[in-house]
């Protein structure tokens, strides 16, 4: 039961190099460029361009012009032709009504507006259908419209269309990866295992064998391929952004299994020219490995919102870290991974709006997801929107495993806290922290203690001294050192502490509408599934300090 | 083609006009210098006339300046790309492949102690570029579907006779006084039956941006027949396209791509762009036709297109000759398709005017 499936630790706990999913003109796997044979055609295009330039001197008509332009183009060399040549074309052009231009790029503005993605999702349907009703003969429309099912929450509808492109283009790599990683997100590794495992290549194709691989760790078990990918290392036909995934995914393998010198060789591999999620991949191993150490020039690549929000988040930069998780979240906006981690360390006031975007966010893909409920309760109640706190919990309540989850409990003890219930947000935050303490959950006790002394000190100013000192102990603790967010918090606590001036007052509770009565948060508090060892221990519970 | 130029240079090729050659053809004007792919294989094209009136191209070849050069490589390339294309004009009269612009003779001049060798072919006014400027509204469709018509039924007597052209293009396609379209310049073309010229070791034969998508990834079909006749019918295609369109499919195709799939990007496997090229074609042909083609016979005009450019050689051609075994590269079916729609297009032009 222990950590819960949805709380940040587990998000963390593991992470495999289960494929990207991006649109088709940002998919990493498709790029492959072998320098001396792309140079070597480029100069395929020299002595046309020449011939056509001296065609055109004799003949400058638009047409010759234009194939001309059109040749000079097609190489890349059409910014080197006169302008002569140009203006004619243009005229041309003009007259026949149609341009030659580059697919358009997703842009995206990093910010925290991260609460965009459906609207874009659903328009990007709207079109695709429109596309796919004039012409079903086309894969990648099919891929796009079932990612973009995928972001709106549309699970069955998004498997149906994967299926649709997969039927049209048979043994895409790109599209095999895109349906490896839709299979892992609706919780079906199987399925996307026995489509990697048919492709005719796989023991050949380093990316699909890396997402093997990674689906296979999914569902705890060993690859086949392990010894096909090793080989794949050592052939001299791959360059390093072909291998980089595979080695990052042989390397966490080694990891799990403790070798850890294998593992620090093979991420070493990987880091010669990683992509976004080998990066990530990367950073997540080097925090449970210290002797894995990503170079400088690792940073450099592009869209690795991920590893960058793994990085900031370890040097407890929370801006900086919020910013990349919002990139990572546009960048995927389907998985719950950034949601999950946006909406936890948006913990600061500055934050709860973002955390709640984010929480937002990732429940327009999985509405039930327990998880984001209660960040997104969390981030609520901070922001004084009790009711709307109180509702997440309750439609996350009404899930059968969520009253297995003591965090939601703790939430509660929030709801109950805000809504100037003290004495219930109390019992309930004892009886949480003793669950967790019972399940060994260090971590998420100290967080529990934390929130806890911050709404104590809101109340009561004579808990200050006592709350000070709980948070110093906290920050020495070994379980502090692993989860940045709790020093985080207990730093948030000494700032409060220390800007608290105001005592507490019968009045600081008027305004805030309870959402409920003290009997029916007392209801809900008794749905959950306490053992009977934790509320033993809760009714020995005084200062924490035995627990600490 | 028919604008004279002034001569560029001073070697003995360029210096034909006044003489007669084959005692039958007066050479009276310069019309263009080609220097050639590599600019080494220099050529002088002049328009030579004949007592009775009849007017022939005459190309001469400057080998001489190779031999001075010393680039003996280049010097034997030229040689033989020559001695190929004489021999090949030849045997298209021997298998009565009347659709290609005939050769009339070929020898050599001594002129100034130098021997010049040269190529007397039929003339031709007007090649398509210029008769029926791509993209050009104001032409009839019904006209350009009976040019295509013609070029097809050329491609398909050079195919009879195991010829490839490898370099359709709007200004390789003739049109004499009678309106019949030939095609001219052989010099791309290969043969199973002749030796084989050294351009058939070159993976991309003929004007790039004209091109099928697999020789400018260098993914050629191994297979003689698949790679030759399969280039042919996508230049078909093409400039069927490229005749409406005013632009080729080929660079249109390959900027609706990932560019990172683009062939100057990706030196990766060719069967991992097809599917974007597939897709792409799927939208941009009807999309772009529509409006350049008569509305009743765009779904026709975009499926000729479609089959004719399939990004994929195995699937290159007539549905139903993809069916048979040995004549997926037939075009007898698109003959007569476009011989239906320059009938079609007649009646539409007729019956809204």
């Amino acid at each position: 039961m222990y950590p819960t499936k949805n709380s940040l630790d587990a998000v963390l706990k593991s992470r495999t190099v289960i494929p990207r999913w991006k649109p088709p003109h940002q998919a990493v796997e498709t790029y492959s460029a072998d320098k001396a044979q792309l140079l070597r055609r480029s100069v395929l295009g020299d002595p046309w361009i020449k011939h056509l330039e001296a065609t055109f001197d004799q003949f400058p008509s638009p047409h010759t012009a234009n194939e001309l332009y059109e040749t000079a183009l097609l190489y890349g060399r059409a910014e080197d032709l006169p302008p002569s040549v140009k203006k004619q074309v243009e005229k041309l052009r003009d007259t026949m009504k149609w341009s030659c231009s580059n697919p358009e790029q997703d842009t995206f503005v990093l910010g925290d507006n991260v609460d965009v993605h459906e609207t874009a999702a659903r328009q990007e349907i709207r079109l695709l259908r429109r596309k796919l009703t004039a012409n079903q003969n086309l894969p990648f429309c099919w891929s796009e419209l079932a990612r973009n099912f995928l972001i709106v929450g549309k699970q069955d509808k998004a498997v149906r269309c994967m299926q649709a492109a997969l039927q049209l283009a048979k043994h895409n790599r790109y599209l095999c990866r895109a349906a490896t990683r839709l299979f892992v997100h609706v919780k079906d590794p199987g399925q996307a295992l026995y489509l990697l495992r048919s492709e005719p290549t796989i023991k050949s194709d380093p990316w699909l064998l890396a997402a093997e691989i990674a689906t296979s760790s999914v569902i705890g078990k060993q690859s086949q391929f392990l010894d096909a990918a090793k080989r794949l290392m050592t052939s001299s036909d791959f360059k390093d952004n072909e291998i980089t995934e595979l080695a990052a995914a042989v390397g966490t393998v080694e990891l799990s299994h403790g070798v850890a010198k294998h593992a620090k060789a093979l991420f070493n591999r990987s880091l010669r020219a990683p992509t976004d999620n080998s990066l990530a991949q990367a950073q997540w191993a080097a925090e449970r490995d210290t002797k894995i150490v990503i170079p400088v020039s690792a940073w450099k690549t592009p869209a690795s919102y991920e590893a960058k929000t793994l990085l900031s988040r370890q040097a407890r930069n929370w801006p900086d870290a919020l910013q990349a998780c919002a990139a990572w979240l546009t960048d995927e906006p389907f998985s719950i991974r950034p949601a999950l981690i946006g909406s936890y360390i948006g913990f600061r006031p500055e934050s709860y709006v973002m955390a709640e975007q984010f929480a937002s966010a990732g429940l327009r893909c999985d509405p039930t997801n327990v998880g984001l409920l209660n960040n997104r309760a969390v981030a609520r109640a901070y922001q004084g929107k009790i009711k709307e706190a109180y509702t997440d919990v309750r439609v996350a309540l009404n899930q059968m495993p969520a009253r297995d989850n003591p965090h939601l409990m703790a939430t509660l003890g929030l709801i109950a806290f805000r809504s100037d219930m003290p004495d219930l947000g109390r019992e309930c935050y004892k009886q949480c922290i003793a669950w967790f303490s019972d399940a060994k959950e260090r971590s998420s006790v100290a967080v529990a203690i934390l929130h806890l002394s911050r709404e104590e000190i809101r109340i009561d100013r004579s808990s200050i001294p006592r709350s000070i000192e709980m948070a110093e102990r906290i920050t020495k603790l070994p379980v502090a050192m692993q989860q940045p967010e709790i020093i985080g918090m207990a730093e948030l606590l000494l700032e409060e502490a220390h800007s608290a001036t105001t005592p507490y007052q019968a009045s600081h509770g008027l305004g805030v509408v309870a959402p409920a009565s003290s009997n029916d948060i007392q209801h809900y508090a008794s749905l959950f599934h306490v053992p009977d060892k934790a509320k033993q221990l809760a009714l020995r519970l005084g200062d924490f300090s035995g627990i600490m | 083609m028919c604008a004279a130029v002034t001569s560029s240079g001073n070697g003995a090729a360029e210096k034909l006009v006044g003489l007669t050659l084959l005692d039958k053809w007066k050479v009276n004007q310069r019309v263009r210098h080609d220097d050639g792919m590599s600019g080494s294989s220099r050529a002088a094209c002049y328009r030579a006339v004949s007592s009775s009136g009849e007017s022939a191209f005459v190309k001469a070849f400057d080998f001489r300046r190779q031999e001075l050069s010393g680039d003996t490589d280049s010097l034997e390339r030229m040689v033989r790309e020559y001695n190929f294309e004489r021999n090949v004009h030849y045997y298209c009269i021997e298998q009565g492949v009347s659709r290609v612009t005939r050769i009339y003779g070929a020898d050599k001049v001594l002129i100034d102690g130098e021997a010049v060798h040269f190529l007397i072919c039929e003339w031709a006014n007007k090649c398509l570029r210029e008769h029926q400027p791509p993209g050009n509204g104001e032409i009839l469709p019904s006209e350009r579907f009976a040019a295509l018509k013609d070029t097809a039924a050329a491609l398909a007597q050079l195919h009879q006779a195991k010829v490839a052209h490898q370099d359709l293009k709007p200004s390789n396609a003739m049109c004499s006084d009678t309106g019949l379209v030939k095609l001219t310049d052989l010099g791309s073309s290969s043969c199973e039956i002749i030796n084989a010229p050294p351009h058939d070791l070159d993976c991309l034969v003929g004007q790039p941006n004209y091109a099928p998508y697999e020789l400018l990834y260098e993914y050629p079909p191994t297979n003689w027949r698949r790679r030759r006749f399969g280039c042919d019918l996508f230049l078909l295609g093409n400039l069927c396209f490229t005749s409406f369109v005013g632009g080729s499919l080929s660079l249109l195709a390959l900027h609706a791509i990932p560019i990172q799939l683009r062939h100057t990007k990706f030196s990766g496997d060719y069967a991992e762009v097809m599917p974007h090229l597939i897709e792409a074609h799927e939208l941009i042909i009807p999309n772009i036709l529509r409006g350049k083609v008569p509305e009743p016979l765009l779904d026709e005009v975009a499926q000729i297109v479609t089959s004719l450019c399939h990004p994929d050689p195995l699937r290159r051609g007539h549905s139903k000759n993809l069916q048979s075994l040995n004549n997926q590269f037939g075009l007898e079916r698109f003959i007569t398709k476009f011989n239906l729609l320059t009938h079609k297009a007649k009646l539409l032009h007729r019956v809204s005017h």
